[in-house]
């Protein structure tokens, strides 16, 4: 394992055990972090399944409305009916924070208030067809925002959550690692100086007694 | 009125119909293996030029929309007073009108949707309603240009144009049909008046509007009076059917009715209006000489342009043989 390259010193010791006991502590919150955001996620994109496949369903019934109103109507008088919108729509776009992560809110506003005020034309050259397709339309234009919102909600969390995994990743397998081994060495580094200046103790020791023995002995003969 | 001005135009028409699709014809169309297929049965009963072979499928618009030209021109060579066919044509030259108006107030140029089947010019109608330079028009259709933009100015709402227009267009063919003293297009279009009046009432139903607006859309000059329209628009959908059992168009609405109340759409229902009027344009078949055929031929294309659309259109889209055929009107052979 790759070590980090730092003098063996005690002060670099107490410096590194400082930043283990942050990197440990960073790894358990964003360990946490990507849990949670995990949970919220699979609820997402449940949701988002969910909601996907009935605004899909209620497209495919608009474009089979609007196949049956193409088929009996000729293609100009389909779209002169069409040419000119009655219904104005305005989406006003605001952010929520999500486990600290910005996912956009929409919120749409039309501007006349009746329901039935969506049919932008005249009855006796229009199919009842198309008062369906333009109805049902009208009707997934929410489940149509909705969706947008989720879809891209669950895009930014999906983002949010890789990078929540990456740190907690490079966290559990680089750095925390790094800094162990590290202080390993550091702190058998600094043992074997120990070892070293107790063996170097111990003989100048015996080389001091061997000294005075030998000069009592001398001494002792004369 | 002597008939015997119509011998000519009648024989051609005669021997015109029988190049009409009959059912067989439209079975093969609708049976076909694809678009290109149906689009051969078509060009076989004299659609499109017979020199150029179209190969495209999706080129059916253009075609039948050339050979709605022809019929119009067909019969206006032929007959002894052109002016009469008019009444079909003005329907065009308010879709003309409609267009028009709608893209000035939008400033966008939407000159492709403009149709050149029309009794006027489709560019002098554009500079007249652009310079506001009224005064050719006709009266009907005058009043209701000006009416449209100081509608639209007041309100701003593009669906007035529409309502304002259609009206006006059916009170123009029937105020045609009336002066061209041909009791057959006065009846033609009553009873083209009261389909569309019966449709539009299920549609203002559907949508929940109020009666003031259904009062609006409503087209007068039709056999039904509209006051019994709006009389029936609360309540059950029975009441109508109570209230016009009576008339010509009893059985018409029993069985649309329920058949919308059944499947929830009016697809069958506008299937049996426009059977209903073709039932109707199918008596000039008996006339043996007078305007009638020559009325009752430019109907039976004009269905079978319709037919023609729709299978193709569901041909392209690959929609099943039996849900196509459901759709089809009846035909006039």
């Amino acid at each position: 394992m790759a070590m980090l390259r730092v003098n063996p010193t005690r002060m670099e010791l107490t410096r590194l055990k400082k930043r283990l006991l942050v990197a440990r502590r960073g790894h358990k919150l964003q360990k946490d972090k990507r849990d949670e955001l995990m949970k919220q996620f699979l609820e997402l994109v449940r949701k988002n399944k969910e909601l996907r496949e009935k605004v899909e369903k209620m497209l495919m019934q608009v474009h089979s409305n609007f196949l049956i109103a193409r088929a009996v109507m000729s293609n100009e008088m389909l779209e002169e009916a069409l040419m000119f919108p009655k219904q104005d729509v305005s989406v006003d776009v605001s952010t929520k924070n999500i486990m600290s992560v910005n996912v956009p809110v929409f919120d749409y506003s039309t501007k006349s208030d009746d329901k039935a005020n969506i049919y932008p034309y005249g009855f006796a050259t229009t199919s009842g067809e198309l008062d369906t397709a333009v109805g049902t339309l009208a009707e997934v234009l929410p489940y149509m925002l909705e969706l947008a919102q989720m879809e891209k909600s669950a895009q930014l969390l999906a983002q949010e959550i890789e990078k929540a995994r990456r740190r907690v990743n490079a966290l559990e397998h680089v750095l925390i690692p790094q800094l162990t081994e590290t202080i390993k060495y550091i702190t058998m580094k600094l043992e074997e100086n120990e070892r070293g200046t107790i063996i170097r103790l111990m003989k100048v020791k015996d080389m001091m007694i061997e000294q005075a023995r030998k000069a009592a002995a001398q001494q002792a003969k004369y | 009125m002597s008939d015997t001005k119509y011998a000519y135009a009648v024989g051609r028409i005669r021997s015109m119909e029988r190049k009409l699709l009959d059912k067989i014809g439209i079975e093969r169309m609708v049976h076909a293996s694809s678009p290109e297929e149906a689009l051969k049965v078509l060009m076989d009963a004299g659609y499109g030029d017979s020199n150029a072979r179209v190969s495209d499928a999706f080129e059916y618009e253009r075609i039948l929309r050339e050979e709605n030209k022809k019929v119009y021109k067909l019969i206006k060579e032929i007959a002894p007073e052109p002016e009469v066919f008019d009444l079909f044509l003005i329907k065009n030259d308010y879709h003309n009108a409609k267009v028009i108006l709608k893209a000035e107030f939008l400033n966008q140029d939407f000159d492709e949707l403009l149709l050149d089947t029309g009794s006027i010019p489709e560019a002098k109608l554009k500079m007249m309603i652009k310079e506001r330079n009224t005064s050719d028009m006709p009266v009907r259709m005058k009043k209701a240009v000006e009416e449209s933009i100081d509608t639209f100015n007041r309100t701003g709402d593009p669906q007035v144009i529409d309502l304002i227009m259609d009206k006006a267009c059916f009170q123009h063919m029937k105020e045609m049909a009336v002066h061209s003293n041909v009791k057959f297009a006065k009846d033609l279009v009553e009873i083209m008046i009261d389909t569309i009046n019966i449709k539009t009432y299920l549609r203002v139903k559907r949508m929940n509007k109020s009666w003031d607006f259904l009062d609006k859309a409503l087209i007068p000059g039709g056999r039904i009076d509209a006051k019994i329209f709006i009389g029936k628009l609360e309540g059950p959908l029975e009441s109508i059917v109570d209230e016009l059992r009576y008339t010509p168009y009893g059985a018409l609405l029993e069985e649309g009715i329920e058949s919308y109340k059944k499947t929830g759409t009016l697809i069958y229902f506008e299937k049996l209006c426009d059977d209903f009027v073709m039932d109707f344009v199918k008596k000039a078949k008996y006339i043996a000489l007078g305007i009638e055929p020559l009325i009752g031929y430019l109907m039976a294309k004009e269905n079978e342009i319709k037919i023609a659309r729709i299978i193709m259109v569901g041909k392209i889209n690959g929609m099943p043989d039996d849900i196509i055929k459901e759709r089809l009107r009846e035909v006039y052979v």
